[in-house]
């Protein structure tokens, strides 16, 4: 595999959340999705795994789906960061969380269930967390909620990260 | 009474959203959309206090307080929400 491939998918059921402002399960028309609200806080979804043995070592890009649960007009923020568990190279007592990288300013689709997908790119390297093939890792996904226009939750279907 | 503070129209934009979002009922309008329509509101009702105290029948007028009041106001619009 190399550049272009798919690496991993996840699902909202993939999901192990951090202790404080986290997204919640919520359902729409038989879909499992992680509601991110509003305002009052950013929430975020943490998404544990394995960097593929087929990863060749390149960037990535996150593909976040989305939908949103009233909104359809305004726009919305997400930011991604990954953490490298690896081999001895994160005490998981605490978060090793790199910067976030973001996509800012997406207007959200002008139907409320229609799905949107945005996408976050990493450099190979620091920018994310110098992940390495058979590497445990963590995503997190954050709703910037209080920076962005759109009202109502923002329903988190999949993240897909790509080699990119 | 005075006008509502930023804090608690927030407060209610908060709720409001949870309850379209619950419902999954769209709404057209951005977060600054919605407190400007909640500010507008309040200043509607702080500015026609006394016409709607006028408005009630004696003995209401001066039987009732201020507090007595704004619930029976806003139990009528809620019932006009339901029926509507």
């Amino acid at each position: 595999m190399a550049s272009g491939d798919t690496l991993l998918v996840f699902l909202p059921a993939n999901n192990v959340p951090p202790s404080s402002d986290y997204a919640t399960f919520d359902t729409r028309n038989g879909h499992l999705v992680l509601d991110f609200r509003p305002d009052t806080a950013n929430e975020s979804a943490i998404f544990p795994g394995v960097m593929p043995r087929s990863y060749s070592g390149g960037g990535l890009t996150v593909y976040i789906h989305y939908a949103m649960s009233t909104a359809t007009t305004g726009d919305i923020d997400w930011d991604v960061s990954f953490e490298r568990i690896g081999d001895q190279q994160q005490d998981i007592d605490s978060d090793g969380f790199a910067a976030a990288n973001s996509v800012d300013n997406t207007t959200v689709p002008g139907t409320s269930g229609n799905v949107d997908i945005v996408s976050v790119a990493f450099t190979d390297g620091a920018d994310m967390d110098s992940i390495a093939v058979g590497e445990a890792f963590r995503m997190k996904i954050t709703r910037d909620g209080i920076s962005d226009t759109a009202t109502g939750d923002a329903e988190l279907l999949r993240v897909e990260i790509k080699e990119t | 009474m005075t006008l509502l503070t930023t804090e608690q129209k927030q407060e209610i934009a908060t709720d409001y959203q949870d309850e379209l979002s619950r419902a999954r009922e769209e709404l057209n309008l951005t977060k600054s959309d919605l407190l400007s329509a909640l500010n507008s509101i309040d200043q509607w009702i702080e500015d026609n206090q006394s016409a709607y105290n006028a408005s009630l029948p004696l003995p209401a007028r001066t039987e009732l307080n201020a507090r007595q009041k704004s619930r029976l106001l806003t139990i009528v619009a809620n019932k006009r929400y339901e029926v509507s």
